[in-house]
């Protein structure tokens, strides 16, 4: 625990690992559920927001980078 | 001294979760953006995304011989050149999808099309074809005994490799070339065939000779291929007389119900301005026999409830009032019968030669099919 908030102490770094796992968990949804086919508009959110968060991460990354 | 070797410990350990995490976030991305990839390359992203423009398509393709083969196989087809093209070309589509400024009917043919030899033969072979095939063509009569007819042909499909090749489909087989004067490609004003010397035999539309010129032939000429005649091979816009025809000979209406084809046709010819309308004198249908056959109501009232459905599923394939679009809409060059088809070169276009005879593309019926009882 003490090595998290050690980590994440500033809200850079946290909002990364918010992305990071945002990513993680939309892959593994849209893997296991077939929602997004059912509901294509939902598909449409779904799918897309994989390279938006990845590119809010990545921003949020160099920032936190350069912070660092 | 101990306050700076923590903080640079600490830095450390964000670096390495920030490196670590972006490192997976790669990844993640990769699988994700092949997920899109798909997504957007699935059949229910391009037919129920698109709801309205694409439900007559959509409607019509789920009917049709090609109903497991998915969108972008035809329209899109292998390679990655033609993926990020047919993803660039949709850009403006989204746009009048989302402005609302698409065309009704939308307009065919498809311009940006892949040839037909780097898709449809893919799985079919013209060169793997050989001999006649019998096609019966079941018909019915809209009086009340709903009277058949088969209408039995050979068809002279042929095929082969190119030195070999015969009949219809010697057409994909031998380098044939044309120049389309409409954006239809229904009005063909000029065609040349290749010999294996690389000599070319060319045939002139009589009447639009002051439209053809060599440097238009050169700019805008086609090599034919298959979707040249089999233009509407998935989207099959049927009519109601032969999409009722058609569920009269396999039994999904029952012939023995009198009248039963003329209220068929007669409720979804010509055109309702709404499905729902449609719908409604199918189920007007019912009334006519309790009014003129209460008999057969009483002995086949499951008959007809089973008619009554068929006919609905019917008026699904053939009522698209939104996009406009009927069983006439675009027209389908295969055969003669709703197009002019093959007769947009055969007995119209004549050959060229300084000093001889004009001599027309021949447009013998038994070049194409002859009756089963010859």
């Amino acid at each position: 625990m003490k090595l998290f908030r050690e980590i994440f102490d500033d809200w850079l770094t946290r909002a990364a690992g918010i992305v990071f796992v945002l990513i993680f968990a939309l892959v593994i949804f849209n893997i296991y559920s077939d929602l997004p086919e059912r509901y294509p508009f939902f598909g449409v959110f779904n799918f897309g927001m994989v390279p938006v968060l990845f590119i809010v991460g990545g921003i949020i990354f160099f920032l936190a980078i350069l912070r660092s | 001294m101990t306050e700076p070797v923590v903080e640079n410990k600490k830095h450390r350990r964000k670096l390495i979760f920030l490196l670590l995490s972006g490192a997976a976030g790669i990844i993640l991305l990769v699988i994700g953006g092949y997920q899109l990839m798909e997504f957007t390359d699935s059949t229910d992203f391009c037919g129920r995304l698109c709801h309205q423009v694409m439900y007559p398509e959509y409607t019509v393709y789920q009917e049709s011989p090609h109903s497991r083969v998915n969108c972008v196989e035809c329209h899109v087809g292998y390679g990655g050149g033609y993926f990020v093209r047919s993803k660039i070309s949709g850009i403006p589509q989204v746009w009048a999808v989302l402005t609302n400024s698409y065309e009704r009917p939308i307009t065919t043919p498809v311009k940006n099309l892949r040839p037909a030899r780097e898709t449809c033969e893919q799985c079919h072979r013209p060169e793997r074809f050989a001999g006649d095939l019998v096609i019966s063509h079941t018909t019915y009569a809209p009086d009340n005994a709903n009277t058949e007819r088969v209408d039995t042909r050979i068809m002279r499909v042929g095929g082969g490799e190119a030195e070999a090749a015969r009949d219809i489909h010697w057409h994909i087989a031998a380098s044939v070339w044309y120049l389309p004067l409409d954006a239809a490609r229904q009005d063909i004003g000029w065609v040349g065939v290749e010999d294996s010397s690389g000599g070319l035999a060319e045939y002139f539309s009589p009447d639009k000779s002051s439209e053809i010129t060599p440097e238009r032939i050169e700019k805008e000429r086609r090599l034919m291929d298959c979707v040249d005649c089999h233009n509407r091979a998935t989207h099959v816009y049927r009519s109601p007389e032969e999409l009722v025809d058609t569920a009269l000979a396999q039994g999904k209406i029952d012939k023995t119900l009198p009248y039963i084809k003329w209220q068929g046709v007669t409720a979804l010819d010509p055109v309702n301005p709404s499905l729902e309308l449609a719908i409604s004198k199918i189920e007007a249908i019912r009334e006519f026999y309790r009014n003129n056959y209460p008999d057969v109501l009483a002995a086949q009232g499951a008959s007809i409830d089973r008619a009554i459905e068929e006919l609905k599923n019917i008026a699904r394939l053939t009522t698209f009032p939104e996009m406009k679009v009927t069983w006439e809409t675009y027209i389908d060059n295969i055969g003669h019968q709703k197009g002019p088809g093959c007769f947009r070169c055969h007995g119209k276009l004549e050959a060229r030669q300084a000093g001889a005879e004009k001599e027309a593309i021949d447009a013998d019926c038994s070049l194409c099919h002859y009756l089963a009882l010859q």
